[in-house]
């Protein structure tokens, strides 16, 4: 019977994780439904992403930062995957460092979280503002990118301690 | 950290890596949006859904310090509308007097449009592209205008079975050219250091004795076959001398509130409808150092009806 509820457990908490990522995209794609800080809207799922790279596995991580990434690139309406590989490598390699090098506490999930946006913002503005040749890059670094990461920034312990609970919740007890 | 290097999951994602690689790679050279839509056929439907849910205000669950309060904006929205509609009326005797003189006829009556909702906003573009609950099973193509009652708003850049992603004007990837009707002054409107900031756009290559002054209302030329001619872009709010040669340039205020639009209109067909790709920046180009004899023989351009066309020929003139 234990075997039933671990793997219910999982399933449950996977299945959760999916809800959320479509509910996160459903939130910062859809007109309105959240309030412009500078004119723009945060990348929430990104945070989550990133925030799943501290707190599951390798595999869960890459599922989800794939799926997330391949979200954002259909968002942005370019060609499927660029993204979906940067957020991949990101997620990764976060955690890689988290689960070997750092000491998970809020202060340094939060730090890590901001960084990995901050990495993912810069490869935005990177590779689709400065590489396709437009002109005004640092006005748009400025009054775009920068906000943005910022206001992803400033929402990402809410989406941390939202998935902290969740992991909690549905946590399988070996 | 060389046992995550060892571990499957690292294999795995290389391979997975390789593999998107390959499809990324694969679809940016081919052009194939078989990915895309199939995320569109998935998504849309949810977006939509979304929107609609957002759009309806439900009466039954307000309080009644709500009802007071809608009751109250409802009597103000009221007396505003009264009193446009009395401006209305003015503007319409206004109008049946300048239609005379401008020789407007009832062009607008043979355009095709199609209405759409914005059911998502690029959160990253600084250029503030969207996407609309319209596709190919609309109708809808590649290079179709997307304006609102107001005026210009950009154009369809990629169309999904469902969906189409919209590039507005406030973009690098499109120039237009533009006309002052009242004086008879052509420019082309485009992006400048400004437009990320604050939204505005600039009316290029004007004359130092240029006529425009504040608040001229700037339209399309309909020059390119993209937009119709006559279509409202903006307002003039500042003329300003360009700083790399001697020309001027007129600041534009859109009409149309680009970042806050919800509901447009898609123009997928009139009369003058040619099927060339957009201007681009590529297209135009003016020598820098052209001197102010020659800015003003170049009025050759209010003659001219297409002012890209014009500065391709120039440049074409130039290789030659």
């Amino acid at each position: 019977m234990s075997f039933v509820k671990v793997n219910l457990n999982s399933f449950a908490r996977y299945t959760v994780y999916i809800i959320e990522l479509v509910v996160f995209f459903m939130i910062q794609q859809i007109p309105d439904l959240m309030p412009l800080v500078f004119g723009v809207k945060p990348i929430l799922i990104f945070v989550f992403a990133i925030t799943l790279a501290l707190l599951e596995n390798e595999a869960v991580t890459l599922i989800f930062s794939l799926f997330a990434g391949v979200l954002m690139d259909y968002s942005l309406g370019i060609t499927i995957g660029g993204t979906a590989v940067a957020l991949m490598i990101v997620c990764c390699v976060i955690n890689a460092i988290v689960r070997r090098k750092i000491s998970i506490t809020i202060f340094s999930s939060v730090t890590v979280i901001i960084i990995g946006c901050g990495i993912m913002c810069w490869y935005l503005w990177y590779f689709y503002f400065v590489f396709r040749g437009y002109s005004y890059t640092y006005e748009a670094l400025l009054n775009t990118y920068i906000p943005v990461w910022f206001y992803t920034s400033l929402v990402s312990p809410l989406i941390y301690i939202l998935n902290i609970g969740i992991l909690h919740g549905l946590e399988v007890k070996n | 950290m060389k046992s995550f290097f060892r571990s499957n999951s690292f294999k795995v994602m290389l391979i997975v890596i390789l593999v998107l690689s390959c499809i990324f790679i694969l679809s940016s050279t081919t052009g194939s949006k078989t990915l895309n839509n199939f995320l569109d056929g998935i998504l849309s439907p949810m977006a939509q859904v979304g929107v609609t849910v957002l759009g309806d205000d439900d009466i039954s669950a307000m309080s009644k310090s709500e009802l007071e309060e809608k009751y109250e904006a409802l009597l103000e929205e009221n007396k505003l509308l009264r009193e446009q509609v009395v401006e209305y009326y003015q503007l319409e005797q206004e109008f049946s007097q300048y239609i005379d003189v401008l020789e407007l006829t009832e062009k607008y009556i043979d355009w095709e449009l199609e209405a759409a909702t914005v059911i998502s906003r690029n959160t990253s573009d600084p250029y503030l592209s969207f996407t609309i609950d319209k596709g190919i099973v609309d109708g809808i193509s590649v290079n179709d205008a997307v304006i609102t009652d107001l005026g210009l708003v950009g154009i369809v850049t990629e169309v999904f079975t469902y969906s189409s992603n919209v590039t507005t004007i406030l973009s690098e990837d499109i120039n237009i050219g533009a006309k002052s009707e009242e004086y008879q002054e052509y420019g082309v409107v485009q992006t400048y250091e400004e437009t990320v900031v604050d939204g505005t756009l600039k009316l290029s290559y004007l004359t130092k004795e240029t006529d425009i002054v504040k608040n001229t209302v700037i339209t399309t030329t309909g020059s390119g076959g993209i937009f119709p001619e006559g279509l409202l872009i903006g307002k003039v709010t500042s003329l300003s001398e360009e700083e790399k040669d001697v020309s001027w340039y007129a600041v534009i205020e859109t009409y149309v509130d680009i970042a806050g639009v919800n509901e447009v209109f898609i123009i997928t067909d009139f009369p003058e409808k040619e099927w060339q790709s957009i201007t681009t920046s590529e297209d135009i180009t003016v020598d820098e150092d052209l001197t102010e004899d020659e800015l003003e023989s170049s009025e050759d351009l209010e003659s001219s009806e297409n002012v890209t066309d014009t500065a391709d020929e120039d440049e074409g003139g130039e290789e030659q």
